[in-house]
């Protein structure tokens, strides 16, 4: 499905479109065009089509169209859908009983007109920025099908960088919207912490836990999580809104976030800050200590999680998925009190940094999408795994609770001027915003994209070789 | 003198386990003791940094 959410829904709405057709047209893309991406697990075809017969039945009848009224969209595979077991990418749970109800979220998303029609992949629990599922495969980057898609939200980010949904669901403890959407080249949003109902959605780290959705343009950003928010005025697509800051105060964190970075990234965030008249840099105080407390709360709650399962069922899990969370439950609650202690403090902090600056802008991942051949990230002259280590700069925000939305730079900026080869591969921008304060990152993204300092094309999948 | 084994050994393991009554496969240690010293280095560094009494726990989150 090539067309944007805004788009669809105006088309709907209009009558110009059937959402029958729609959602027919991107079933039969799904099953086709998801061959060797593996973004999609389940195809909902026949709830979908129902759904999609519903829909135009009630706006035959007069009815007001919904924001997002016709438009198809997938969820990553720990949202709760009537009947379906949550699987959470993990066989561990194929035995549990389905789901009685959709997620709080998935309901708000279909109130406003859109239709599920796929539940996508993932890496297993969402412990990882990979999407290396060892029950479900491999989701591929469909800029580049042997490199990684990044993660734990692969599936929604590589489902709408080719085309296949207009918008999808993920979810984000540490960076699983960020990393994925920024080595796909899409947008993605980490609400403020607590923002958005986490009902009928599988958990992982609950004291970090968010879901958010994934799009192809900043509008669409907005209008998705517009529906998902419930409580703002639908918005003039296209237009900015009143909480729109005029001249916001920039500033680029700079230290740990301005090390280790691609230099095509570097250029890029030059050239936006360039755009934007600030060459503030603000030193967020001991980041390397937020990301060691963010490992050891995730590993904790993550291991207290599934300690009753790993006790009779360990070998259901991924090896690796296991072992982390293992280690996790046997950490001493000390160190837990004391990451939580540390956050508190963490958090004053960045507030701090809020009275004077309105808007953050970090690197999303130090540079593109690694090889799945060679998973590795080269930090402070070491090599890395890319698994735990995606998310370098996601992680320590995750901590603080604040919204973080992520962009993509213009595939210019990552045009190469000698023999490297991952030219053109996207790369990804945080804005990082005060808690609650979202708008202000949506309305700069709509005005940036709309100038060309954000935002690229949707990749060609398959790839043409 | 032979040098003390880092933290966490198999037995370290087995014993941590024990008071989750938790029965640890010989074969999943290595994995186990892997992420054990992973998750031991940054426990170290929260925990070197110094904290007044009144912050407390920040479980949860008013935006």
């Amino acid at each position: 499905m090539r067309l944007g959410v805004q788009a669809l829904a105006e088309s709907v709405a209009s009558g110009r479109a059937r959402a029958d057709d729609i959602i027919r047209a991107t079933v039969d893309d799904l099953t086709q065009r998801d061959q060797g991406l593996n973004a999609v697990t389940r195809v909902l075809e026949t709830r979908a089509l129902d759904a999609a017969a519903a829909e135009d039945a009630r706006l035959d009848e007069g009815c007001t169209p919904g924001l997002l009224a016709g438009v198809p969209f997938g969820v990553k595979d720990l949202f709760d859908l009537e009947g379906l077991v949550t699987t959470a990418g993990s066989m561990a749970l194929v035995d549990t009983a389905p789901a009685m109800q959709d997620a709080a979220i998935v309901t708000r998303l279909i109130q406003a007109g859109a239709i599920p029609v796929a539940t996508l992949n993932m890496d297993e629990f969402a412990y990882g920025f990979v999407t290396e599922n060892a029950h479900y495969g491999r989701t591929a980057n469909p800029h580049a099908p042997d490199r990684l898609a990044g993660g734990s939200s692969g599936g929604s980010a590589a489902s709408v960088a080719a085309g296949l949904l207009p918008f999808s669901l993920g979810s984000d403890t540490n960076g699983s919207i960020r990393v994925p959407a920024s080595l796909c080249g899409v947008w993605g949003l980490r609400p403020t912490y607590g923002r958005l109902p986490l009902d009928g959605v599988y958990p992982f780290s609950t004291s970090l836990d968010t879901i958010g959705p994934f799009t192809r343009s900043a509008v669409d950003l907005r209008l998705v999580f517009t529906a998902m928010d419930a409580t703002q005025q639908p918005p003039d697509p296209g237009a900015n809104s009143g909480a729109e800051i005029d001249r916001p105060r920039v500033a680029r964190l700079g230290g740990w976030f301005a090390k280790n970075l691609d230099l095509h990234l570097e250029v890029g965030i030059r050239r936006l800050m360039d755009r934007l008249g600030s060459q503030d840099v603000v030193d967020l105080p001991e980041v390397a200590r937020a990301r060691a407390a963010a490992f050891l709360i995730t590993a904790a709650e993550g291991g207290n999680l599934h300690l009753p399962r790993l006790r009779t069922h360990s070998h259901a899990y991924d090896p690796a998925t296991r072992d982390r969370l293992l280690a996790g439950a046997l950490l001493p609650s000390g160190a837990v009190l004391q990451a939580h202690r540390f956050r508190a403090w963490f958090r004053e902090k960045i507030h701090d940094i809020f009275k004077t600056y309105d808007i953050l802008i970090a690197p999303a991942t130090p540079g593109p999408a690694p090889l799945q051949a060679n998973p590795i990230l080269t930090i402070d002259n070491q090599q890395v795994p890319a698994r735990a280590n995606l998310g370098l700069f996601t992680q320590p925000l995750s901590l603080a609770g604040v919204p973080v939305l992520s962009a993509p730079l213009p595939s210019s900026c990552a045009d190469d001027s000698g023999n490297d080869d991952t030219a053109g591969m996207p790369l990804g921008v945080q804005l990082i915003a005060a808690p609650g304060q979202e708008e202000h990152l949506l309305s700069l993204a709509i005005t940036l994209e709309k100038e060309g300092f954000l935002g690229r094309a949707a990749a060609q999948w398959p790839v043409k070789s | 003198m032979t040098a003390p084994q880092p933290f966490p050994t198999h037995e370290d393991v087995q014993g941590l386990a024990r008071q989750l009554n938790l029965d640890v496969a010989p074969e999943h240690l290595p994995g186990i003791i892997e992420n054990m010293r992973i998750l031991k280095q940054y426990s170290d560094l929260v925990y070197a940094f110094p904290l007044s009494d009144h912050c407390v726990p920040a479980f949860g989150y008013v935006p």
